[in-house]
């Protein structure tokens, strides 16, 4: 097919009602290129954030609409446009004196004798003349691949029913961020993103669920009905453990493992990181280390037991601690006490179990139950789990590094409400901090799901490989998720933009060009058939089964 | 019907009213053999020669034939002008009425070219005015109007104006004619849509 057929189909929709195509009239690379609109094309058809395709003379390129204009060559136009603006002089100024301009931002380029290869970023731009129109399906699954294993289909380009895929490769390989107000659709994308990372089988998840809404059954807000977990639509490849297990059961749920944390198993570092929430003094969390040092292992249980002003004043002569500051310390310390999970008896043997799972390739779930309204909980729980699940990695990782057994699968840790320690001030002393930093040297990545990225710590989001955005309209966060991005201002438009329902800005490394897109459903039955879930109960499954029964054993 | 016994209805429809009486390159002017035989502005003429060329009627005139002898005043009194002329035969002989039409084009191979003629027509080569197929035909193209904008005949927005109401008149859709015209129109007078507009109104009454 030679270039002129080609965009002849390109065009194809210009006869529908909303359908455009124009020419490239000026414009440069940095600021993006001017489109001159054909006059038959409807300006109300093009919106803003469209994928397109420029047909050059050696390269194809794909961009982007920034921005709709409308232009007119003369001058004088507003002066007498009462004169023209009726009858058969409206429509005759209408594409010729009055027509409407767009800007197009220049991403990607493919040599048009080679499409085979994938698209580059776009380093120059295509000549005066080169046609634009919408791209086609075809232009969309070469630029970002089609559903392929691998490849997952995360939903399509504003307007467009083409799939639009995500390279889950890419998108294990480093820290990704999901961000947005709340009531946008985060947890949503994220329970996809899961079920894409869950399906390819590049990489485990576990997911630190506060809410207990991506295991087992989720509500929906807008449609007020209940959504299947992972659980119930990949059981043979989801556990979930639960930290309360009677709120599993109470929704109709029997978890694989309870998680028990023992005393033992509580380390200054932990108490470090929930300084802020505690409020703590930093002296009364140094002391904490003191604590250790002079007890060692069960340093927590001993503390918590010493009571009276005596013990006291003779403990912090003894390890050389403010009075005050340790009394404090044990002030906040004996909250844990309440937590119904935590136990004085033994070390328990949860991060064993979680590591078994993961190692057969079982995604693991926790559910905090009650424990997700209290943060501290969370961030206790979250960080001690996974500073021993990364050691252990570690651990594996080097191992094989040296020769001895495989590599541990990549494992992709979710977190929520990761402002309240991801902070400037603590990303340094958690775990998720060092992860984010890290990268994948060890096989671990993290995911993390927040609505206020500006109380991230810089460092951890400039880490973040690809991250999809759905509406935020604070400043902070929206300079917080763009920073470092080429071409801000524009996407920062984009981005105030979105519906405030099933729509993302997708930008990084798992994807060669930003994107808006409308997020795939997930909730109807369909949605769930689309991601290889088969509902038992369904009767024309149950008599295609039988039917496959009798054919295979008479 | 055929295509032999068309040309011969068109033959006979054709309307022979003048001889060509100067010719340049851009214009040429056509004595009409009757007084007063001279087609509306804006029409579609051809002088009809081996290579018939196209023109537009720009310019009429009528005059003595004698530039020594100018008419003078009959009145005051007499109001029908009707009667002069038949009380004065004679009026036909001294009085002569002539044309001038702006060059849009030329037939070549029995193919419409609208350019300007290699060659001007030949003095004395006759002058008719064009069919209705032969105005649709070429008027289906906007290749004339830069030409008749271009000429430099002081109104030539009149007589773009009076052609396009001409042809649009011969088409199932007149208004739609008159917007695509008036397209072109508008692509060659930027920054002139008030010029556009009235020669679109004039051509539209």
């Amino acid at each position: 097919m030679n270039s002129d057929e080609k965009f002849e189909q390109l065009k194809q929709n210009v006869n529908a009602e909303d359908g455009w195509s124009g020419v490239i009239v000026g414009g440069s690379l940095s600021d993006g290129l001017e489109v001159r609109l054909s006059s038959e094309s409807s300006i109300e058809g093009v919106k803003v954030g469209r994928l397109v395709t420029i047909e050059g003379k050696t390269h194809r390129f794909f961009g982007q609409v920034s921005d709709v204009i409308l232009e007119s060559s003369d001058r004088n136009l507003s002066i007498y446009s009462e004169e023209i603006s009726e009858g058969i002089m409206a429509k005759v100024a209408t594409g010729t004196a009055a027509y409407g301009k767009i800007k197009v931002q220049p991403k990607l380029s493919i040599k048009t004798s080679d499409t085979s290869s994938s698209p580059q970023s776009a380093k120059t731009v295509p000549p005066h003349f080169s046609k634009v129109a919408v791209s086609a399906h075809s232009d969309i699954e070469l630029i970002f691949g089609k559903e392929a294993p691998g490849k997952f289909w995360i939903g399509s380009p504003l307007d467009m029913e083409s799939k639009l895929c995500l390279d889950i490769n890419e998108f294990t390989k480093r820290s990704n961020g999901v961000f947005g107000k709340s009531g946008t659709g985060k947890t949503f994308l994220t329970r996809l993103l899961l079920a894409g990372i869950l399906q390819s089988g590049k990489a485990v998840n576990l997911v630190f669920d506060m809410h207990s809404e991506y295991g087992w059954q989720g509500y929906s807000e807008t449609e007020n009905h209940q959504v299947k977990g992972l659980k119930q639509l990949f059981p043979s490849k989801v556990a979930i453990f639960s930290l309360d297990e009677e709120h599993s059961k109470r929704r109709g749920l029997t978890p694989d493992y309870v998680v028990r944390i023992g005393y033992k198993e509580i380390e200054p570092e932990d108490v470090e990181i929930l300084r802020e929430s505690l409020s703590l003094s930093p002296q009364a969390a140094d002391a904490a280390h003191s604590l250790y040092r002079h007890y060692g292992k069960n340093w927590l249980l001993e503390f918590l037991n010493t009571s009276g002003t005596e013990s006291f004043n003779s403990l912090a002569s003894q390890i050389n601690v403010n009075q005050g500051a340790l009394s404090t310390l044990h002030r906040r310390l004996s909250g844990f006490s309440r937590y119904e999970f935590m136990d004085t008896t033994s070390v328990h043997d949860s991060v064993n179990q979680i590591l078994r799972y993961l190692d057969r390739g079982i995604n693991v779930v926790l559910e905090f139950g009650k424990y997700g309204r209290d943060t501290d909980a969370y961030i206790l729980v979250a960080n001690l789990l996974t500073r021993r699940i990364y050691e252990r990695y570690a651990e594996h990782k080097e191992r094989a590094l040296s020769g001895i057994g495989d590599e541990p699968t990549p494992l992709v840790i979710t977190i929520e409400e990761a402002h309240k320690y991801l902070t400037p001030e603590l990303a340094n002393q958690t775990i998720f901090g060092t992860i984010a930093r890290e990268m994948r040297k060890y096989n671990v990545t993290i995911l993390i799901v927040d609505q206020r990225p500006s109380q991230i710590d810089e460092e951890v989001m400039s880490q973040l490989g690809t991250k999809l955005v759905c509406l935020l309209d604070n400043n902070k966060d929206v300079d917080s998720v763009l920073s470092g991005v080429s071409g801000q201002r524009k996407l920062r438009s984009v981005l105030s933009s979105l519906d405030s329902r099933q729509q993302a800005l997708v930008f990084g490394h798992a994807l060669p060009m930003p994107v808006e897109i409308r997020v795939r459903d997930y909730g109807t039955p369909e949605s769930y058939k689309s991601l290889g879930f088969t509902d038992p109960t369904n009767k024309k499954d149950l008599s295609q089964i039988n039917q496959d029964k009798s054919d295979l054993f008479g | 019907m055929n295509s032999k016994k068309q040309n011969r209805k068109e033959k006979l429809s054709k309307e022979i009213i003048g001889e060509v009486i100067r010719a340049s390159s851009t214009e040429f002017e056509t004595q009409c053999y009757d007084l007063y035989g001279f087609p509306p502005l804006g029409s579609l003429v051809l002088s009809d020669d081996e290579n018939p060329i196209f023109g537009i009627v720009s310019h009429s005139v009528t005059e003595s034939l004698d530039p020594s002898r100018t008419p003078r005043p009959r009145g005051p009194g007499l109001a029908d002008v009707k009667s002069i002329y038949q009380e004065s035969p004679q009026l036909k002989n001294l009085l002569n009425s002539r044309f001038t039409s702006i060059t849009v084009g030329y037939i070549q191979s029995q193919t419409v070219v609208r350019k300007l003629s290699p060659v001007p027509p030949k003095i004395l080569s006759i002058t008719r005015i064009s069919t209705e197929s032969e105005l649709i035909e070429f008027s289906s193209n906007f290749d004339f109007v830069a030409r008749l904008l271009n000429s430099s005949f002081a109104s030539s927005d009149d007589v773009l104006a009076s052609f396009l109401s001409i042809a649009a008149r011969l088409r199932p859709e007149p208004d739609q004619y008159l917007i695509d015209t008036g397209k072109e129109i508008a692509s060659l007078l930027p920054g002139q849509m008030r010029r556009v507009n009235l020669i679109l109104r004039n051509a539209s009454i």
